[in-house]
């Protein structure tokens, strides 16, 4: 079954391994949110970390910015070189304004932010090295195609290059006002990158393009962001998305950083259980911790590599259900979160490495596409699995039956 | 079927014609009856304001006031075929050159005015200016000196008057152009009372206008010698030597006016829609309560009405005197 | 398997009859508003066609003929563009400002601005009286410098600039307004100073608003009378000159000074319509 927020290679695949050292940006909610820094302040230098151009194109350290309604707070990021960062938030969460902030289009009311290791408080967007592609394109309506994609290339031998890569060419006798909204995406992000600029902001670019063009120019821009090693900072409210396309992921809500970072490390182990249900994460419990002693129990045989890393075993009591995890949590109150693409289904019990297994009473059915998710009642308690139709299929899944739900104890994210 | 209710914008068309026709209707005859429209020249316009306010408080009357120049004021009865109750200009000459025979017939000299230079005490040489002086001051560079359009407004043309009879007093040939440099065409406006306005405001040192005036608006002034200042009837012979032209009734004609002593008239036009109550203000301001409020407003004004032509109210009919002052 | 013959067509659903207008009181309505709007534009329309049938042959005659009517028309049309120049270099910054900042007094800024169209014209005379007169400041240093205000032409184009720029601001502004600021910020990404995004893209997006605004902004200079009465009355321009000649001679003399700036009244409005109908 495939594992959700995984990265899944595509094309001419990138190299796999996680970012380069020390790169786990920190994340404003091990912080605790009692910070407020809306007030422009001054950075004290201790504080910040030293820029090195070499790993970091874009540093983001405590940015707030405002624009009427919208605003950011205390954002704290960065985006390796070359690599492709991903934004994922909730309308209104003020991505937008990010993106903006970035490009210093909208001014910085606080915090520092430096693009290439160069702090560029101040500086304006003309001479930041920016490329910007908001969601509608934006396209100048009094130049033609060819003269947008023009506009402010490097030269014109780019400009060619590009708009031919992405299709552009063919659209470039074309009056602005009569290209459909897929074509004047394409256009737009043509024209941000024939300037060549070392990074590229875009703000939900794929989501106006019919699915066999998003799958052309995704490729093509990722393509390009390869061979010009480009760093991309990309918005998006498409998880699926996001895991494709990103290596570091940075979740906004009401203008502040959830969290940040690889996508994987961020779907499967959320910082809180608001970011886990903001990813779409269904299955979510509070209980109660409860660390096993230092003995291994025997269901741990199974899963060495864990201990080894200092992890203990332990008990998760969440009402009816008894959780088996493996983390490093303290005793106490806590969250307990499943992805339901971790949870196994099967007719009968059978044996298998999963410490968590439970029967219960298949209550929902929702099929969409070649995913289906199925609500299992256990004790009274709804634990959500997907799976892919076929295999829903197969097992002859319905509402009424009597299954048997199964998870790793890694799969459970205690936090 | 279901029951058909009225909506609210089904009414509203209903409402619309009903006040549609409300407005239209309605009888003003009763109300007329008790109104007053009074046409004037500018400088009568205080003075007759406190006389009628007088006259519609012991009345009742409602009284309309229009000030203009005399002569747009005699252009609303020739022109627009707007008729007053009571017309009262600053020059009697106009009821004969334009509104007799056709729209009044008869008119009444009730009151004299004299030409002065008003000033204030921010005006240049205001310290030193006299009855004597006026002249050498007035020509000094950089005074700047207001009069009005003497092709609109009879204060300026008798203000040319008034240096035409300077230039011949003093007995210094080129006055007059003297006079006229300070005052030059920058320096015209078209009623006497734009010029208090900018006097006021320190634009100009000097302006030439009406004792009437001058005093409602409580500014300083040099008072002339009665042998310029086209204020004594004595004088009449000297004033007539003196004369200037100014634009006539349609454009490229002139017309010649002769000094004469600045006298007030008024009169009924033939078609005033409120006749009786015309008379009545007529003879108050010919009684002697009439008088005095408009000498208190600084008019000077003559003990009797000289009235002219025929078809005057009998109540001023019986104190005329043709040749009085 | 296909089956053998084609599927029997569904049954024949039933005739729904359309709904019938149950009342007739939304005509009146219709008919009431047809009414309105003619009046309105007989109203506006009538009394300039009288203006012209009557005067406009001598009017134009009068433009070989009349000198004083031609110095009267050429000054007013020099006065009323020198204005508009100044206007539009002084208000275009200001329209910008307020269609793209946002400050604190904005609104304070923008309800001073639409002041002078409140004040009755004679007050904005004796406004700029004391701000131009030989008394004020400003004015006393200009007359030293040599430069007169009152009572010359260029104290028309001052109580003109005073009355008619609140139009052109507005206008720009709105102008500006409608120029979507992501356009600017993308051509800022793209190499673009805020001079340049101004001449190469907000510029042409609001190049046509801004020329409709200047265009009303000229006609209301040409319109103006009461201030400039009060500021130069001689020279005269065409305004003055008309009331000067309805109080000397009667309707017959003022009617083709009249006609004939309602004529030329005609030349921005067509340039308006064209401007428009361009898009």
């Amino acid at each position: 079954m495939p594992a959700g927020g995984g990265r899944v290679e595509s094309g001419a695949g990138l190299e796999p391994g996680p970012p380069p050292a020390a790169v786990r940006a920190r994340s404003n909610a091990e912080e605790g949110n009692g910070r407020k820094s809306g007030r422009p302040e001054a950075v004290p230098d201790s504080r910040l970390p030293t820029p090195d151009s070499r790993v970091f194109v874009i540093e983001a350290f405590s940015l707030s910015a405002r624009v009427g309604e919208f605003r950011l707070e205390d954002v704290t990021f960065t985006v390796p070189a070359g690599r492709y960062g991903v934004v994922i938030g909730p309308a209104g969460s003020g991505k937008t304004t990010l993106l903006e902030t970035v490009a210093g289009i909208t001014p910085q009311r606080g915090g520092v932010l430096r693009l290439n290791g160069r702090d560029v408080t101040g500086v304006p967007p003309e001479r930041r090295g920016v490329g910007l592609v908001y969601q509608h394109g934006y396209l100048f309506p009094h130049l033609s195609v060819a003269e947008n994609v023009a506009y402010g290339a490097a030269d014109a031998a780019t400009a060619a290059a590009v708009a031919s890569r992405l299709g552009a060419d063919a659209l470039a006798d074309r009056d602005v006002r009569s290209l459909s909204g897929g074509e004047r995406q394409l256009v737009a992000i043509a024209r941000a990158l024939a300037r060549r600029p070392a990074v590229l902001l875009l703000d939900e670019p794929f989501s106006a393009l019919d699915p066999r063009r998003r799958a052309l120019v995704r490729r093509e821009v990722r393509a390009i962001h390869r061979s010009w090693e480009l760093t991309v900072l990309q918005v998006t409210h498409d998880f699926t998305e996001a895991g494709l396309l990103g290596d570091v992921a940075i979740l906004l809500d009401g203008g502040r950083v959830l969290q940040a970072g690889p996508p994987e490390d961020v779907f499967r182990r959320p910082a809180s259980p608001y970011v886990a249900e903001f990813l779409g994460a269904e299955n979510v419990f509070a209980g109660t911790v409860r660390v096993l002693g230092d003995a291994a129990p025997d269901w741990v045989e199974g899963e060495p590599a864990a201990l080894a890393g200092g992890h203990r075993a332990i008990e998760f009591q969440s009402g009816p259900l008894t959780l088996y995890a493996v983390g490093d949590a303290h005793a106490g109150p806590a969250y307990a979160v499943i992805r339901a693409e971790e949870v196994v289904l099967s007719r009968t019990p059978h044996p298998s490495s999963a410490r968590n297994e439970f029967r219960g009473r298949v209550t929902d059915v929702a099929t969409l596409g070649a995913l289906t998710r199925v609500t299992v009642d256990v004790r009274g308690v709804p634990i959500v699995a997907a799976l892919t139709t076929r295999s829903a299929q197969e097992l002859g899944v319905r509402e009424g039956i009597d299954v048997v739900a199964s998870f790793k104890a890694m799969a459970v994210h205690l936090c | 079927m279901p029951a058909r209710l009225p909506t609210p914008d089904s009414r509203l068309p209903v409402v619309c014609l009903i006040a549609l026709l409300a407005c239209t209707g309605g009888d003003g005859k009763s109300a007329d009856q008790q109104r007053l429209v009074v046409f004037n020249a500018g400088s009568l316009a205080r003075p007759l304001r406190t006389a009628l306010d007088s006259f519609a408080g012991r009345t009742g009357v409602v009284v309309d006031q229009e000030s203009a120049g005399s002569l747009e004021t005699a252009r609303k009865l020739t022109e627009l075929g707007k008729v007053p109750d009571v017309v009262a200009l600053a020059d009697y000459e106009v009821f004969p050159q334009l509104l007799m025979p056709e729209h009044v017939t008869w008119y009444a000299r009730f009151a004299r005015n004299r030409m002065v230079l008003a000033y204030t005490d921010r005006s240049k040489y205001a310290g030193e200016i006299t009855g004597d002086n006026w002249w050498r001051v007035v020509t000094r560079p950089g005074v700047e000196v207001g009069r009005s359009d003497p092709n609109l407004d009879p204060n300026g043309y008798r203000t040319l008057l008034t240096w035409r009879l300077a230039e011949r007093h003093y007995r210094r040939p080129g006055l007059y152009a003297r006079l006229e440099r300070n005052a030059p065409a920058r320096n015209v406006r078209p009623k006497e009372a734009d010029l208090v306005g900018l006097l006021q405001a320190g634009e100009m040192d000097y302006v030439w206008s009406y004792e009437s005036i001058a005093q409602a608006a409580g500014l300083r002034y040099v008072t002339l010698p009665a042998a310029i200042d086209l204020s004594s009837v004595r004088d009449s012979a000297t004033y007539a030597t003196a004369s200037v032209r100014v634009a006539g009734r349609t454009r490229g004609d002139t017309v010649e006016f002769r000094g004469q002593p600045i006298v007030y008239g008024y009169s009924i036009p033939v078609r005033a829609p409120h006749r009786a109550v015309a008379e009545r203000f007529v003879a108050f301001l010919a009684s002697a309560d009439g008088r005095a409020i408009l000498r208190r407003a600084g008019l000077d004004v003559l003990d009797t009405p000289a009235v002219v032509g025929t078809g005057a109210p009998p109540a001023l009919a019986r104190s005329a005197d043709v040749n009085a002052p | 398997m296909m089956p053998a013959r084609p599927p029997t067509p569904p049954a024949r659903l039933p005739v729904v009859p359309l709904p019938t207008p149950h009342s007739p009181l939304p005509a009146v309505a219709s008919i009431l508003a047809a009414l309105a709007g003619s009046l309105l534009l007989l109203f506006l329309v009538a009394p300039l066609a009288g203006l012209v049938g009557q005067g406009g042959a001598s009017g134009v005659r009068g433009l070989f003929t009349d000198g004083e009517l031609r110095a009267a028309l050429t000054l007013t049309a020099l006065t009323a563009t020198a204005a508009t120049l100044l206007g539009v270099v002084g208000g275009t910054p200001l329209a910008y400002l307020l269609a793209r900042s946002e400050f604190r007094g904005r609104a304070v800024l923008a309800a001073l601005l639409d002041l002078p169209l409140l004040v009755p014209h004679p007050v904005a005379g004796i406004a700029l009286l004391l701000v131009l007169g030989r008394q004020s400041a400003l004015g006393a240093a200009l007359l030293a410098l040599g430069l007169r205000v009152v009572g010359t032409p260029a104290g028309i184009v001052c109580a003109m600039l005073f009355v008619s720029a609140p139009l052109y601001v507005s206008g720009a502004r709105e102008a500006f307004a409608r120029v979507d600021r992501r356009y600017e910020a993308v051509a800022r990404t793209l190499g673009d100073s805020r001079w340049r995004v101004f001449r190469r893209v907000t510029l042409p997006l609001s190049g046509r608003g801004l020329v409709a605004a200047s265009v009303v902004m000229w006609a209301r200079a040409v319109s103006e009378f009461g201030s400039i009465v009060i500021i130069t009355y001689n020279p005269k321009v065409a305004s003055v000159l008309s009331f000067d000649r309805f109080t000397s001679y009667g309707l017959a003399e003022a009617l083709p000074v009249s006609a004939v700036l309602a004529l030329l009244a005609l030349v921005p409005l067509t340039l308006l319509r064209a401007l428009r109908d361009e898009k």
